[in-house]
């Protein structure tokens, strides 16, 4: 007797393979993700510079996403694979199994899937453990390799985790079966199911949450905004999803069966009448499979746009190998910018990666309230109230540096400037009233300048320059170029007056040499902040600052933590994916068997194969297309959300990001209907 | 002309490999008049099922012809069939094959929704049917909410909205208590003293005893066969001594 139970569980394994393999399969890849995040999280040899800390936590939070989704989806599973059991289970205890020895098959079946799967599961993630590594390190632009190595408290946690599910879902299955007699369990699935009811009030609040969510998407307008409404949007869209595709579906049906005329009709008798049911079985699966295939297409979307922009972030941001900005007073005295412009060269002569170029220029950032057109210093008007459009940081930078910057020759008169304004339109006159908070208090003299051009683009003049905000409607960005330096300097004097602040220059050093040099040179100089190792810029001037960002080094950082974002929502993206693809799979067995008698009585009734097939085949794109098309329109209105969400990590290209979401929609799409395709083979095979 | 002419009928079932031919059907002749009500009794495995399978034209004969009104349904194209089905053919089968997404009503609408007919026409016909049949009442149900008899007779409405030339009966009385039994042999009385030619499969020898004709059918050839005399009880002994002697194994009478 004892070596039955294993031979019975063996075989209903096998028997039931078309249910089990899938099964075995999820069990045996969300093991190995499980695991190789695991071991890359824990990584000891990892450098534990800085630059690399992102790594391990994006790990941290891969694991912890993968173990929730694990425990979901296999949850999941095993009640889809227990409903359809229940019968053999039944017949089982018909033929003189007691409930005991049922469970003891139960338990070795439970026993082998669960060591195969996971110990395959360690296994495959040891073997793809190093190529992910290669991707991953590929991916956030670092070129250390490290060996391979047995995370030993990964697979001690892999397999208590698993482990622990998988026992999770065999006490299910036992106090199931405990519960259940036998004719019941025989007659499970041939009882009658009753036609689903209208539910208005389920659609309407559907419809109601599934607006409200699109709504906040169209009307959110910053970053912050985006950021703090996200969640509520998700929120009320799954909900949306939800209620629309148990309720809404079923409503819309019932109001079509209802009109006799377009009822009675071939195509749509059957049609009509048979989507009911499978909407009524399906619904939540349905809604489940689009909310899968919305969050994998947002993810992978969002995090490929991150990724692909990180170049031209950094270059926004440092546009020369050092960008180095200078903080001073003017009427404290005067720095020696030829002697600052020097010593930064010497220092990378003394790193091995000598200046081929340096640039600077003065420039002033000023904090201006934009009101009726006007660009002031102090927000409130003549009765005392707070009013303006729009705080911007305006920067005014002088004719010759835009020239050398932009590579333009555009020339100016005095009392002429070029205006470079983003999401706020400027009258001809730009008008700078400098007044002041206290009208006690000494203001700065107005001044007024000819617009003499608006520029369509602007160069790039580092730090955090109002380019970076420019796409944020909200906030928005303006640049100005004045004739000369005098006159840049004449507007610092009159803010400066008003508002207090410091004047700036900038200095672009381009370097020779590898980017890993020019990374280590920078890593040697400036990072290090002690006394006696940071550069000394005696014998330069007064000033208040001076400080220099590396490019190499901001790309670094940036790739390190873009690519894990993406690295992360790649990897998740496909796991939801192979979840989606699951879900399908059984949807459509189980669909197979449900629609076999169907097919059957029908043909006996006078309804041609041809006509059965078409009627099931519209059906059945209906059932898995909706989810598809649905999840596209959550995508099209979550973009612009995803758009404010990446001005966040200074992302603000917008045709970028519109290209990837297009891109990974269409590849998404692709597989979605090879999916389709290849287990609408197993649906066909079933039913004919 | 009859109704139904059934000559030289031939049907021999091979495995997939081409191994064991089993014969079904060896040469089976009988014809069926208009207005007749004719039961075919045999035991199991003596080719009753394949026969109807073969009236019913969901089943190809292997030599032989069957022919309705004078038309062989051999020549019937393939994409005709369905619809050759749906007008000529009433089908009523021992499970209902009554569909559970579909009210009783909508059951007894699909064969016209197949042929396309408008709802203002199916309702009228309907309406004379369902008092007739006993089922007015129920027609707004779903079929498990409804007893067997009474899906049967849904059933029996589904066949006979069309106007069959004949109805087909495959064990109808075969899922039924007796006193359902009862109600619905005697409705297939009263829809054969309207005209309806039946043609009726069973084992049942009560079911038998009220047609008026029974065809005995043994390892796929007619055997025997009694014309209706006198009263059903009268023909129900005369049915027994019949099936005893077939059984018992005598030759041909």
């Amino acid at each position: 007797m004892k070596g039955l139970y294993p031979k019975l569980a063996w075989q209903s394994l096998r028997h039931n393979g078309k249910f089990y393999f899938p099964y075995f399969l999820t069990i045996l890849s969300t093991a190995a993700v499980f695991y190789i995040m695991l071991a890359l999280a824990g990584a000891s040899d990892l450098p534990n510079k800085i630059r690399y800390a992102y790594l391990s936590v994006f790990m941290e939070i891969g694991v912890f996403l993968v173990g929730v989704f694990a425990v979901i989806f296999l949850f999941y599973t095993n009640s889809f694979l227990m409903k359809r059991r229940t019968r053999e289970l039944g017949l089982y205890n018909v033929l003189g199994m007691g409930k005991g020895n049922i469970a003891a098959v139960l338990i070795w079946e439970t026993l082998i899937l669960g060591l195969t799967g996971v110990i395959g599961g360690i296994l495959t993630g040891m073997l793809l453990q190093r190529l992910m590594t290669l991707i991953i390190y590929r991916v956030i632009h670092f070129s250390t390799g490290f060996s391979f190595y047995i995370s030993w408290p990964g697979i001690v946690v892999s397999c208590i985790f698993f482990g622990a599910v998988l026992l999770l879902n065999l006490i299910c299955n036992l106090i199931r079966l405990g519960r259940q007699n036998p004719i019941a369990m025989m007659r499970e699935g041939s009882a009658g199911e009753k036609e689903p009811k209208a539910k208005w009030l389920l659609a309407l609040i559907g419809l109601g949450a599934l607006g409200c969510g699109y709504y906040i998407a169209l009307r959110v307008t910053s970053s912050l905004e985006a950021f703090s409404n996200y969640f509520l949007a998700v929120f009320l869209v799954v909900m949306g999803t939800y209620c629309l595709f148990t309720a809404g579906s079923i409503t819309v049906l019932k109001i079509l069966k209802k009109n006799k005329r377009y009822y009675y009709q071939t195509g749509h008798f059957i049609t009509i009448s048979g989507m009911l049911y499978r909407m009524k079985r399906n619904a939540v699966g349905l809604a489940n499979i689009c909310i899968l295939c919305t969050m994998t297409l947002v993810m992978i979307s969002g995090t490929v746009s991150l990724y692909l922009g990180t170049e031209g972030v950094v270059e926004v941001r440092t546009p020369a190998d050092w960008t180095s900005t200078l903080r001073f007073r003017p009427d404290e005295g005067e720095p020696n910018f030829d002697g600052l412009t020097r010593r930064v060269e010497e220092i990378a002569a003394s790193q091995g990666v000598p200046a081929t170029e340096s640039f600077g220029f003065l420039n002033s950032s000023q904090d201006l309230f934009l009101r009726d057109g006007a660009l002031d210093t102090c927000p409130i008007d003549e009765q005392g109230t707070v009013t303006y459009d729009a705080e911007l940081e305006v920067l005014f930078i002088s004719l010759d540096a835009y020239n050398h910057l932009s590579g333009q020759s555009d020339t100016l008169d005095q009392g002429e400037v070029l205006v470079w304004s983003q999401g706020w339109q400027l009258p001809d006159t730009l008008t700078l009233p400098y007044r002041s908070y206290n009208p006690q208090d000494i203001a700065g003299e107005p001044r007024s300048f000819q617009i003499k051009e608006f520029l369509d683009d602007f160069p790039a003049t580092g730090g955090w320059s109002p380019m970076i905000s420019a796409n944020n409607a909200e906030t928005g960005g303006i640049c100005v170029v004045v004739p000369d330096d005098a006159t840049l300097l004449d507007l610092y004097d009159q803010f400066q007056t008003a508002n207090g602040g410091s004047m700036s220059w900038t200095l672009f050093t381009t370097l020779s040499g590898t980017e890993e040099e020019k990374l280590d040179a920078y890593y040697a100089t400036f990072l290090d902040y002690s006394e006696e190792n940071y550069p000394d810029f005696t014998g330069t001037g007064t000033w208040l600052a001076f400080f220099t960002e590396s490019k190499a080094m901001n790309l670094a950082e940036c790739y390190n933590m873009n690519g894990g974002f993406f690295f992360l929502g790649v990897f998740l993206g496909v796991l939801f994916l192979m979840a989606a693809v699951l879900i399908i799979y059984y949807k459509q067995i189980s669909e197979g068997y449900e629609d076999r008698q169907r097919f059957q009585i029908m043909q006996k009734v006078g309804l041609e194969r041809r006509q059965i097939k078409r009627s099931i085949n519209r059906q059945i794109l209906v059932v898995f297309f909706l989810p598809l098309l649905v999840a596209a329109l959550h995508l099209l209105f979550d973009f612009r959300l995803m758009v404010l969400l990446l001005q966040l990590f200074a992302m603000a290209d917008v045709t970028l990001a519109a290209t990837c979401s297009l891109v990974t929609f269409g590849v998404f799409a692709v597989l979605y209907v090879l999916v389709y395709r290849i287990t609408a083979r197993s649906y066909f095979k079933i039913v004919s | 002309m009859s109704l139904l002419e059934v000559t030289n009928l031939k049907k021999i079932y091979t495995t997939r490999f081409g191994g064991n031919a089993v014969q079904a059907l060896c040469d089976v002749n009988f014809s069926v008049e208009q207005g007749e009500y004719v039961a075919i009794m045999g035991e199991s495995g003596s080719g009753k099922t394949t026969l109807l399978n073969i009236l019913a034209a969901l089943d190809q004969p292997t030599g032989g012809s069957v022919r309705l009104s004078g038309r062989n349904m051999a020549e019937i194209r393939e994409r005709d069939l369905a619809a050759f089905r749906r007008e000529n053919l009433g089908f009523v089968f021992q499970e209902f094959n009554l569909l559970d997404t579909f009210s009783i009503e909508d059951n007894i609408f699909l064969p016209l929704v197949l042929a396309g007919k408008q709802y203002p026409e199916m309702a009228g016909r309907l309406q004379k049917l369902a008092s007739r049949l006993g089922i007015s009442d129920i027609l707004k149900k779903y079929p498990y909410e409804v007893s067997g008899g009474q899906k049967q007779r849904a059933a029996v409405a589904r066949a006979l909205i069309t106007e069959p030339q004949i109805l087909l009966a495959d064990e109808p009385t075969g899922a039924l208590d007796s006193k359902a039994t009862d109600s619905l042999l005697e409705l297939f009385e009263t829809v054969n003293a309207m005209g309806q030619t039946i043609l009726m499969v069973t084992h049942s020898v009560k079911a038998a005893s009220h047609a008026s004709r029974v065809l005995f059918i043994k390892d796929g050839e007619v055997f025997h066969q009694l014309y209706r005399s006198g009263s059903t009880q009268e023909f129900y002994g005369r049915i027994t001594d019949a099936l005893t002697v077939l059984t018992a194994g005598g030759e041909k009478a």
